[in-house]
């Protein structure tokens, strides 16, 4: 049975230090102002907790992604291992897929004048090493999994502050925070 | 608010450019009982409104190029017809234009009613286009809604302005019909999601939304004191109306992502 590879984010280690986001930004050679993660602080009304939790979110990878519907020149590459790849080359920057994409996971990069995404790090999975976010993760809350061998129940597909979209069926699993007694006051 | 002015361009024009089709197209078939003398008189303004289809769509499509980074690639994005609407949108966009120019060249019932089902299928790869996931408040049937109104309400009123029909109903109709559908939509997102609420405010809060709807109710007011003997004035009103709305709805649809760790 093929893979398919998804990004596990354990919220209740992650502690919102952004190293992950740092991580692909090193690794990626990103230019100023682009971002390929993001770590988005969970809204008081979602977590009313003095503790606070965070979503780190890039591409989701997804089963049917909107990007690729999108994408008039077939830039967008959906490999049998799950990893959504973006062609940068062949990117006329239309911006249709930053339209269509829910997660806002391809941005647009105006000074390249394409757009460009979360590549899971196909190169560093090619050589047998963990993509660079996983490995930049302090706390050990951000993993790499095989959605067809993941067990874990505890996970859920949809965490509140976090779009539900059925169709596109985004890859990205996520261990919900505890819920401790204190109130943020 | 991002305007995305060659979008609002490109949308108008081309479905100006189907407005005109369809009732030129119209005009075609029902010269079917009439005399030859009265047939060739029409003809000569049928084929003005084919050539105006064709100036519509072609500038439509020249202005869509510059809502790309790389304008001069603009023909690769033919190259995803089995899955993308855009590349579809593009394709049935470019064929209507040369339809539009052949028929006003030299205009056949059965060109005529080829250009306006290519007109009509673009305007539907149009609607799905620019419906996608990430704006929850357009995924649906509204865009294409409000593109079919749009090519009615212009087409019926340039369509008159020469004088040889009166389309001053179909006009009424499609201009009333438009400023409802544009009314109630945002009316029924302040009952829906986070992000939908979000996307009515926008609109309700624009003053190019509600000078773009008063311009026109203005139309449809004219139309009614005066009929097709104001068909000029009434193109104009409309066509700024729809303009006005056009940027609103472009850039007043809320994307999901400006939520991201917020409730939905």
């Amino acid at each position: 049975m093929s893979k398919r590879y998804a990004f596990l984010l354990d919220m209740d280690k992650c502690i919102g230090c952004r190293g992950c986001a740092m991580a692909c930004k090193n690794f990626n050679q990103l230019d100023p102002g682009m971002v390929w993660r993001q770590v988005y602080p969970l809204a008081e009304s979602i977590y009313p907790h003095r503790e606070r939790a965070f979503l780190s979110l890039s591409c989701n990878h997804c089963d049917d992604p909107a990007c690729l519907r999108a994408c008039p020149v077939a830039a967008y590459e959906k490999r049998d291992d799950g990893i959504v790849v973006h062609h940068q080359d062949k990117c006329i920057g239309c911006t249709n897929c930053v339209r269509s994409c829910p997660y806002g996971a391809p941005r647009f990069n105006k000074e390249e004048k394409h757009a460009e995404k979360c590549s899971m790090c196909v190169e560093r999975i090619e050589a047998g090493l963990l993509p660079a976010c996983v490995q930049g993760c302090v706390t050990g809350a951000l993993q790499l999994i095989d959605l067809n061998e993941f067990e874990e129940t505890n996970a859920v597909q949809y965490p509140a502050g976090y779009p539900v979209m059925k169709r596109l069926n985004p890859s990205t699993r996520f261990i919900l925070p505890k819920m401790p007694r204190q109130v943020r006051g | 608010m991002n305007y995305e002015f060659p979008l609002v361009i490109f949308t108008v024009l081309t479905q100006f450019a189907v407005g005109l089709a369809l009732f030129a197209a119209f005009k075609s078939l029902s010269c079917a009982g009439s005399t030859a003398k009265e047939c060739e008189d029409i003809s000569a303004w049928r084929s003005k409104d084919w050539f105006a289809a064709f100036l519509l769509a072609a500038f439509g499509l020249g202005a869509s190029m510059f809502h790309l980074a790389q304008p001069l690639r603009a023909m690769e994005a033919l190259g995803n017809l089995s899955v993308s609407w855009l590349s579809r949108e593009g394709l049935i966009f470019g064929l209507f234009t040369v339809l539009a120019l052949v028929n006003a060249l030299r205009e056949s019932r059965c060109l005529a009613v080829l250009a306006a089902l290519c007109g009509l299928a673009g305007i539907v790869a149009q609607g799905m286009t620019y419906a996608p996931a990430a704006m929850p408040a357009v995924s649906n049937g509204v865009p294409m809604l409000i593109f079919m109104l749009t090519a009615l309400a212009l087409g019926s009123s340039a369509g008159q302005v020469n004088g040889s029909h009166d389309f001053s109903t179909a006009f009424r109709v499609s201009s009333a019909s438009l400023v409802a559908v544009l009314l109630i939509v945002p009316c029924l997102w302040t009952s829906g999601g986070t992000v939908m609420q979000a996307s009515a405010a926008l609109w309700m809060q624009s003053w190019m939304f509600w000078a773009g709807l008063g311009l026109t109710t203005l139309a449809f007011i004219v139309s009614l004191r005066a009929g097709a003997e104001a068909a000029m004035p009434c193109l104009l009103l409309v066509l700024g109306g729809v303009a006005l709305t056009r940027i609103i709805v472009f850039g007043g649809v809320v994307h999901t992502a400006v939520n991201l760790g917020m409730p939905y």
